[in-house]
């Protein structure tokens, strides 16, 4: 029996941890130098369809509630629990400083999309003609940058960190994730509803609270 | 996870589950030589397959 790895908490009574991962199986804590992995028994490698991780993924937002915590990659795996704590002990700063970075604040993920192919847009369609493809691809490419400037500065200035990727993409050119305080959301969503009404040519969807699964690593903007 | 609905309905459900795939496979602590999944492994069904196998390509190769 191998150890699925949810996240790693800064928890202080780890005993405290509950709740249900997959296959029914019980959410345990392992604690090492103040930090504390959340993991379940797990027999085999997770088959990651779709329910599996949504069990997952519910299993990591309760935490999220009462401590700052680092989500990890789906399919973590470990062989026992001395390996767990070797790992929380090995990297231990790096997991402390990535979890002040997150301390207080929950992710929130911006999608912006262009309801219809732009004009000129069939170009996934049409054959590859050289030039005209080049161009086409330019055009695409500067729309989704200056799409992306109109969503991302004002939407950076009420987050802690930030993640946007943008691409020539004929639907959904904008990705971005936002690392943003408890006590801002509310503003942050008016303000993505704001930019949804005033760009007249795209849409925005915004979902979360997300555990900061884009800023486990200790990115920052 | 709330999804905040800001066009219609069946979109944003649908936006919510690729957003969920993309962080669960694609982000998140990454303990390098732990990471098991494989993409036959994964449900495809009801999925954008070009932005869920960029995930998987991703995870696979973490």
């Amino acid at each position: 029996m191998s150890l699925l790895l949810y996240a790693i908490a800064e928890c202080r009574d780890p005993g405290s941890i509950t709740g249900v991962g997959l296959g029914g199986q019980a959410l345990s804590a392992v604690a090492e130098g103040g930090l504390t992995a959340v993991v379940s028994e797990h027999a085999g490698r997770p088959a990651a369809a779709v329910e599996a991780l949504w069990t997952y993924e519910l299993a990591i937002e309760p935490l999220m509630d009462h401590y700052p915590v680092l989500p990890a990659r789906f399919g973590t795996l470990f062989e026992s629990q001395q390996a767990v704590r070797a790992m929380l002990r090995e990297r231990h700063d790096q997991w402390a400083r990535a979890l002040e970075g997150v301390r207080g604040a929950v992710e929130l993920g911006v999608r912006a999309s262009w309801p219809v192919a732009p004009a000129n847009g069939s170009y996934s369609s049409r054959p590859n003609r050289g030039t005209a493809y080049m161009l086409e691809r330019l055009e695409l490419s500067r729309r989704a940058s200056a799409l992306a400037a109109r969503i991302d500065e004002p939407l950076s200035k009420l987050a802690r960190a930030r993640a946007c990727k943008v691409q020539a993409h004929p639907a959904v050119p904008v990705t971005a994730a936002y690392l943003v305080d408890r006590e801002r959301m509310n503003d942050f969503l008016a303000r993505v509803r704001e930019l949804d009404g005033a760009i007249e040519d795209a849409q925005l969807v915004c979902t979360g609270p997300w555990p900061p699964y884009s800023f486990a690593q200790g990115r920052q903007p | 996870v709330v999804s905040v609905d800001l066009v219609m309905a069946g979109r944003a459900r649908e936006v919510t589950l690729i957003d969920l795939l993309d962080r669960l496979l694609h982000g998140g602590v990454v303990i390098h030589g732990d990471i098991t999944l494989s993409a036959a492994e994964i449900d495809l069904v009801q999925l954008d397959l070009r932005i869920v196998v960029a995930a998987i390509d991703t995870a696979a190769g973490g």
